[in-house]
């Protein structure tokens, strides 16, 4: 196994257990999106990788042998995580938070220069590199964060709502560099996306979770249909072929549950 | 308010030429004005004239202390405003404070016979409080929040027990104001020597600090992501603190707001990456608590005011104004 999760069960304090034995695999080089009611256990399984959650039992797989046998410093060299939320001090030049990202590797100057750099580049900051944090807009900011994450040379690449907060127009921005991520660098991505519509066109695969579990597991084709929206969200739904973009596509009609 | 890593470069320069020439100027201030041709001759000649008598046995020793004192207060708020991931921390807000005064007290009231232990015992106490704090907060990691809280529990806790003791054993404090009010007077060079390797360790540990520190500023769950270990590394930045904080407490008692304050002065002239902030807190505490505790000493005379009272007198109006202008308190 490339990367994944094994019978993971994972809960906080003595509750009720958030994931319940959930397995998942990721192909490597493709695009996951995860996708699923609110509190259904999507944030919790991102946030079991770079262990800011220990499971009660169950282990994050990497290259068919357990995650946690790797130190914390060299598992950031090879899996990026991005939370939901994120702070730092207002006046932080762009270019300082992105060379953050490098603090996994050794230090190299030159290297290290070179790869923001290139991370810059790709997100579209090259301009805006010495401005502060607090000049950017919502979108710039969300970018210089994947900038950051970008500079630690992942092979795997783990986003929880990237899109969250933005317009659709930085939407369609950071789902568009997140595939040229996966083409040019060959990089595995795992995200949780709210936007079915946004999911089944950007990702490879679509993993629809319900009550911590995976529920639907195959392409968005596949997985996007009336009955799973019915299953997962408790929605009446249509589902359409989007053929400007090979993708499905659905019109939500109704919620059928009163939650 | 300097942008640019160059900008910031000259500026820590410049506190560091102006810690190092409040030093030479504060030796040379007194009721016995020495110049500053006398100060440099004084230091590297012993001619036994009045100015190395006066530069060398009596002003140097307490302006080193100020010197020493300056630096470690202000790298203890520095890293506590970091660890704690707000910029209202102070020494006082982990229970160095309480703890080592606590500890202080005590040793006067209950074997004053071992006066001399005080220093000592005021570390050890500001290291049992910081550690009584970070043990109440923890629960699957100690949160800034949980130990800011249990911090303010403790300390109370502590100020009580010292105004008990306050109370109680009027007599037998008799003897210690400098302990209580927090001052240089009587600070010789067994003094220098107490604080000295405490200051070293602990300035030498800073120097390893900074970049683990700038990832912390973004949060536990970046800063664990990016594979930094963060309780263990939030528990060394704690007791080096702690340790900085005790050794002031010991050498000079207690010293309100310089902890407080400095790293707010530098963050506004460097920013906050600690890479810049923890040299500039460093050089600016060292030349702010130097300057204060001079102009304490000469500006009354013949009698003296103690550092500890200029340095509130100037650091609660110039806090508040703070307050009431604070812009690099955005976040983004």
């Amino acid at each position: 196994m490339y990367f994944g999760f094994d019978r993971l069960t994972v809960a906080y304090g003595r509750g009720r257990p958030i994931l319940r034995g959930l397995t998942l695999e990721l192909a490597q080089g493709e695009i996951t999106a995860l996708v699923g009611p609110n509190g259904c256990g999507k944030s919790t399984l991102l946030k079991t990788v770079p262990r800011l959650l220990r499971p009660i039992s169950g282990e994050v797989i990497y290259r068919d042998r357990p995650l946690r046998a790797l130190s914390p410093r060299r598992a950031a060299q090879k899996i990026a995580y991005l939370g939901q939320f994120h702070t730092a001090p207002g006046d932080l030049p762009v270019r300082t938070l992105v060379g953050y990202g490098r603090s996994p590797h050794g230090r190299d100057a030159a290297r290290d220069r070179a790869v923001v750099d290139d991370a810059l580049a790709r997100t579209g900051l090259t301009a805006l590199a010495d401005r502060s944090l607090a000049t950017l807009s919502g979108g710039e900011r969300q970018r210089a964060w994947i900038a950051m994450a970008l500079c630690q040379q992942p092979e795997l690449l783990l986003l929880d709502e990237p899109t969250t907060y933005l317009d659709v127009g930085y939407q369609l921005e950071v789902l568009e560099l997140v595939r040229a991520l996966r083409d040019e660098l060959g990089m595995t991505v795992l995200m949780v996306l709210h936007d079915l519509n946004l999911a089944a066109r950007f990702a490879d695969r679509l993993c629809a979770m319900r009550d911590g579990d995976i529920v639907a597991d195959s392409t968005p084709d596949a997985v996007l249909t009336p009955a799973m929206l019915r299953e997962v969200f408790g929605i009446t739904a249509e589902v359409h072929r989007d053929e400007t973009n090979g993708c499905p596509y659905f019109i939500p009609i109704r919620n059928e549950e009163i939650r | 308010m300097f942008a640019q890593n160059g900008g910031r470069a000259a500026c820590v320069v410049v506190l560091a030429l102006l810690g190092v020439l409040s030093i030479l100027i504060c030796v040379g201030i007194g009721t016995v004005p020495v110049t500053p041709a006398e100060v440099i001759r004084a230091l590297f000649v012993d001619d036994g004239s009045t100015a190395r008598l006066l530069v060398w046995e009596l002003r140097l020793p307490r302006v080193l202390c100020c010197a020493l004192v300056g630096i470690c207060l202000s790298l203890s708020g520095c890293i506590l405003q970091g660890v704690m991931r707000n910029h209202m921390a102070s020494p006082s807000t982990i229970g160095v404070t309480g703890g080592a005064s606590l500890v202080g007290y005590l040793t006067l009231v209950v074997c004053p016979q071992y006066a001399a232990l005080l220093p000592l015992g005021a570390i050890l106490g500001a290291f049992a409080a910081t550690m009584l704090i970070y043990a109440l907060a923890y629960r699957r990691g100690a949160s800034p929040v949980k130990m800011i809280l249990s911090g303010m529990a403790v300390s109370a806790l502590c100020g009580a027990c010292n105004d008990m003791i306050k109370l109680l054993f009027a007599g037998s404090l008799g003897n210690a104001s400098g302990f209580l009010v927090g001052g240089f007077n009587g600070c010789v060079w067994p003094s220098v020597g107490l604080i000295a390797p405490y200051a070293l360790v602990g300035g030498v540990i800073c120097i390893f600090l900074p970049t683990g520190l700038n990832l912390l500023m973004l949060g536990d769950e970046p800063a664990r992501a990016l594979g930094l270990r963060s309780e263990a590394f939030r528990f060394l930045l704690i007791a080096v603190a702690s340790i900085l904080a005790g050794a002031s407490i010991a050498v000079a008692g207690l010293i309100s707001f310089v902890g407080l304050i400095v790293p707010h002065i530098a963050r506004l002239l460097v920013g906050s990456d600690y890479r810049w902030l923890m040299p500039a807190s460093a050089c600016l505490g060292c030349a702010l608590v130097t300057v204060c505790d001079t102009v304490g000493r000469v500006i009354l005379p013949p009698g003296e005011i103690p550092a500890g009272v200029i340095l509130s007198l100037l650091g609660a109006p110039f806090f508040l104004w703070l307050l009431r202008n604070r812009e690099t308190g955005g976040e983004g």
